[in-house]
């Protein structure tokens, strides 16, 4: 112990020592544009030294008699956009712009740029002229004129909007976001198109700024929970943030849980409906997931088909859900116990015919299971990591053929291959991946318990389980509710999903401002 | 994970419901094991009415104890007590109730234990038994009133089949056993009524819970329907086993509701009382997960040293030395928990009455009016 923590502060000190703090990561402000090109150039050529995919097309810009250049990145801007929209304009189509012959261009004359399109921004410092150039904006400076001009000519290469992979939907749409924030923000606007979803923007990380956005409905989302979230994210102090689940992991509020406190999702209306209950959703640019706030327990268990399918199958699909994560978790650890320690709950002639089985096994039941469930554990990586039909040969080999030799061989026992498929089997059922990882990970624990202690041991992994569940929060907010303090009214959505018309109003785990969801809108009789 | 177990009654508040079943679920534990032969053996069949009588004296204890807490109902006894009485009557109940809520805690801990060794795993170790439950334990008293509720209301969630699962067993129901009704008239049953009586105790945890209660106009509801709450289980088990069992039969077993348990069998399941047990440990679990969080807030009281989580670690480690050490059987244990039922009687029903009493009496004088 005591050793552990001596590394733990050696490796703390050394970090200290090769990384500088955050503010040594950015350079130093480069002072403001000035009105000689000459020297604006050689202040760009400073900046971007050994950055061959930065163009500089100088031209003669006639209004006011001088030479011009855009500055732009060739991969990040748009080169359609940059041709007929504004290298076109400024060359040709400027003569009859109303502004002096060398008279000044400044903020009351940036209307009058000839250029096409909506966003132009002025810059002043070579540090906005930076931070423009980077999010693949074309910088425009004139000589002679304080200032220069960005125009927003982003255009860098993204993938078409596609069903979502790890969230697939029968039922429900088939878009799923992408890795440009915009474009994601957008998605959201088409299912909420209201004045009252907000989006707040902020920009994290010391070395690369990282552009998060909230969003969240003004009237609807308790402000205590915008005003959480935004302490959480400003204060962050990081290099970077490449993606959500990194973003997760650095504000989630008990960081040594296996369960993930936040939903993280790839489908947009799944986001949506989740704001239009009242929570909060963060978008990180660049990744093509995003984070929503705060997550209850419940939330792990809805699909977004529940809502496009008939409501007693969606109940049935609910109750199923719980019962799989039931056994995922504790099914291989029942059967150890029973096999292992408790024989007198078996009826005489099951344990005959298991014990049948078993006499070939050299192996005690927890190095059984141990060999089985990591076997397909491995066979689950490695389906990932192919391409898809090279990824089906291994499940056939891995499913039937390593199964099936095993049994033959006498490695395990045949119930033991049972029990571990349909564990497997149940572990995937989850509708979201990290609690159904977090699922398949609680399993190993119980197993090693139940093969100490039988099941007795399995009712303390079930009880820490509990203990654990009720005192992990999300955003400050208790993770185990609805179900732990029970709110009976919000059980029309937990276990199960009661008719649309029956929701009448919003969650009330969220604390929603706005309790009303949608009015009665099935009175009895009306559809006689 | 952040809560301490002194938070102040704000932060750590319980709903209606968390309330109602904290006092229900300290009431309800190892005591249906064996009432049912308690009950039988004084009693007769007729044990059963006793359960009412006991029913009536737990209530009007826990009325009157909701009564005391609103005369200060921003704290807890001992804040009612240092301010009425003075600092060093506080100190000394404080005291009292730290012993006594240690000795529940680990009475109840350790009959668990024996009933596990007993039932399940007759091989191991009694205080690795317990060394297991500890862990659970912890976590949950560390999040202070509100895990505990929490905890109660999950539990009771995950224990519901468990009535309906005996419900199978009125097939082989005897209703005559239960007639005559006071066939050998009152004395039998009113000799039963202490046995009965102290199968309510818990609900004294209202001294210590009414500040947390959220809506406290709701108080004297609350206690009333944890009580009666228990009263149905006690009778629901009691009259099960009354019209199962021949009266004579019922005082051959120690631990006759896992006896019942025993008959229900499958085809794919045999020992269903071992399952049943199982989950039941779940149940025991909440009698005294909550008398160790106020062990813990007494003795934090007394010596305002350290965490309030050091005191509950130190707590636990010392339960497990004395089961280490002492390792006391089923007599012993027996023993115990009837030494404890008469400081159990005197902290539930004579305290409460008393100081009733006490504080009536005060309040006629203008010094205490406010």
């Amino acid at each position: 112990m005591e050793l552990l923590l001596r590394i733990i502060k050696y490796f703390n000190r050394r970090s200290l020592q090769t990384s500088s703090p955050s503010s040594g990561n950015r350079a130093p402000a480069r002072g403001h544009v000035h009105s000689q090109l000459k020297a604006n150039i050689e202040a760009i050529r400073a900046i971007f030294s050994k950055a061959p995919d930065m163009v500089m097309r100088s031209f003669f810009y006639r209004p006011t008699e001088s030479h011009a250049v855009l500055v732009y990145f060739d991969g990040l801007a748009d080169k359609n956009s940059i041709n007929n929209n504004v290298l076109y304009q400024l060359m040709f189509e400027s003569e009859d712009i109303g502004v002096a012959k060398g008279g000044r261009l400044g903020k009351r004359t940036l209307p009058l740029l000839p250029v096409t399109l909506g966003h132009i921004t002025t810059i002043s410092s070579f540090d906005q002229f930076e931070l423009a150039i980077l999010h693949g904006k074309s910088v425009l400076f004139i000589d002679g004129v304080e200032q220069a001009y960005a125009f927003n000519t982003q255009g860098w290469p993204q993938r078409a909007i596609s069903d979502s992979q790890i969230e697939a939907s029968l039922k429900g749409a088939h878009q799923g976001f992408i890795e440009t924030s915009e474009m994601n923000v957008a998605l959201i606007r088409r299912y909420i198109s209201s004045r009252e979803l907000k989006i707040k923007e902020l920009s994290v990380g010391s070395r690369v700024a990282s552009k998060l956005s909230i969003l969240y409905l003004e009237d609807v989302t308790e402000p205590e929970l915008l005003a959480e979230m935004e302490r959480r994210l400003t204060s962050l102090n990081v290099d970077c943030i490449l993606n959500t689940g990194e973003l997760a992991e650095l504000i989630e509020d008990n960081p040594f849980s296996l369960l993930p406190q936040f939903i993280t999702t790839e489908r947009p209306d799944t986001a949506a409906s989740q704001i239009l209950q009242g929570r909060l959703c963060v978008i990180v640019d660049r990744s093509s997931s995003v984070l929503i706030a705060p997550a209850g327990i419940a939330a792990f268990f809805q699909g977004i088909d529940d809502y496009s399918t008939r409501w007693p199958v969606a109940t049935f699909m609910r109750l199923l859900r719980f019962f799989a994560c039931f056994l995922a978790a504790f099914l291989p650890g029942i059967y150890i116990a029973c096999i292992s320690f408790n024989h007198e709950v078996i009826p005489l002639d099951l344990i005959l015919s298991i014990g049948q089985f078993r006499a070939a096994v050299p192996f005690p039941p927890l190095i059984e299971a141990l060999i089985m469930e990591i076997t397909l554990e491995m066979l689950r990586e490695a389906g990932i990591r192919l391409p898809a039909p090279v990824g089906q040969t291994v499940g056939i080999v891995g499913g039937i053929v390593i199964g099936q030799a095993a049994v033959q061989a006498g490695i395990v026992s045949n119930l033991m291959v049972v029990v571990v498929s349909s564990t497997a089997v149940a572990s995937f059922i989850l509708p979201n991946y990290d609690m159904a990882s977090a699922i398949r990970l609680i399993r190993f624990p119980v197993m090693l318990i139940a093969s100490m202690f039988g099941i007795v041991g399995i009712i303390v992994a079930f009880m820490v389980l509990i203990a654990h569940l009720i005192s992990l929060t999300s955003l400050s907010e208790p993770f185990s509710v609805p179900i732990a303090p029970i709110r009976i009214s919000d059980w029309k959505d937990v276990f199960v999903r009661l008719p649309l018309w029956k929701m009448t109003t919003r969650p009330r785990s969220v604390r929603s401002l706005q309790k009303k969801r949608m009015g009665s809108n099935r009175s009895d009789g009306e559809n006689k | 994970m952040t809560g301490s177990v002194l938070k102040p009654a704000k932060e750590n508040q319980v709903t209606l419901l968390q309330y109602i079943l904290i006092i229900h679920s300290m009431q309800l534990g190892i005591g249906v094991i064996s009432l049912p032969r308690d009950l039988a053996d004084t009693g007769g069949t007729d044990g059963w009415i006793a359960l009412f009588i006991g029913y009536a004296g737990s209530l009007v204890a826990s009325l009157l104890i909701v009564q005391i807490m609103k005369k200060h109902p921003e704290g807890t006894i001992i804040d009612l007590i240092s301010r009425f009485f003075g600092r060093w009557s506080g100190y000394l109940m404080t005291a009292v109730f730290g012993v006594y809520f240690s000795l529940y805690a680990y009475l109840l801990l350790d009959r668990m234990i024996l009933l596990i060794h007993s039932w399940i795993m007759q091989q191991s170790r009694p205080f690795v038994l317990m060394l297991l439950f500890v862990i659970p334990a912890y976590m949950i008293v560390k999040g202070g009133w509100r895990a505990l509720g929490r905890y109660a209301e999950i539990i009771l969630l995950c224990s519901l089949w468990m009535p309906f699962m005996l419900l199978t067993l009125f097939d082989q129901a005897h209703w005559l056993h239960l007639l005559p009704v006071l066939k050998e008239g009152w004395m039998p049953v009113f000799s039963t009524v202490p046995a009965t009586v102290l199968s309510f105790l818990g609900f004294e945890a209202a001294f210590f819970l009414y500040p947390h209660l959220g809506n406290k106009k709701k108080a004297s509801l609350g206690i009333f329907v944890a009580n009666t709450l228990t009263l149905i289980v006690y009778l629901y088990v009691t009259i099960l086993c009354f019209v199962v069992f021949s009266p004579d039969e019922i005082t051959y077993y120690n631990d006759i509701m896992l006896t019942l348990a025993k008959i229900i069998e499958y085809r794919f399941v045999e020992r269903f009382d071992i399952v049943m047990l199982t989950f039941y440990l779940l149940v025991i679990s909440k009698t005294w997960i909550p008398a160790l969080h106020m062990t813990v807030y007494c003795s934090h009281r007394l010596v305002p040293i350290g965490k309030a989580a050091t005191h509950l670690l130190l707590l636990l480690i010392g339960m497990l030395a004395v089961t280490y050490i002492w390792n006391p059987g089923w007599l012993t244990s027996d023993k115990w928990i009837a030494l404890f039922s008469k400081f159990g009687l005197l902290m539930a029903f004579i305290f409460p009455v008393a100081l009733w009493c006490l504080l009536s009496v005060m309040s006629w004088f203008p010094r205490w009016q406010k």
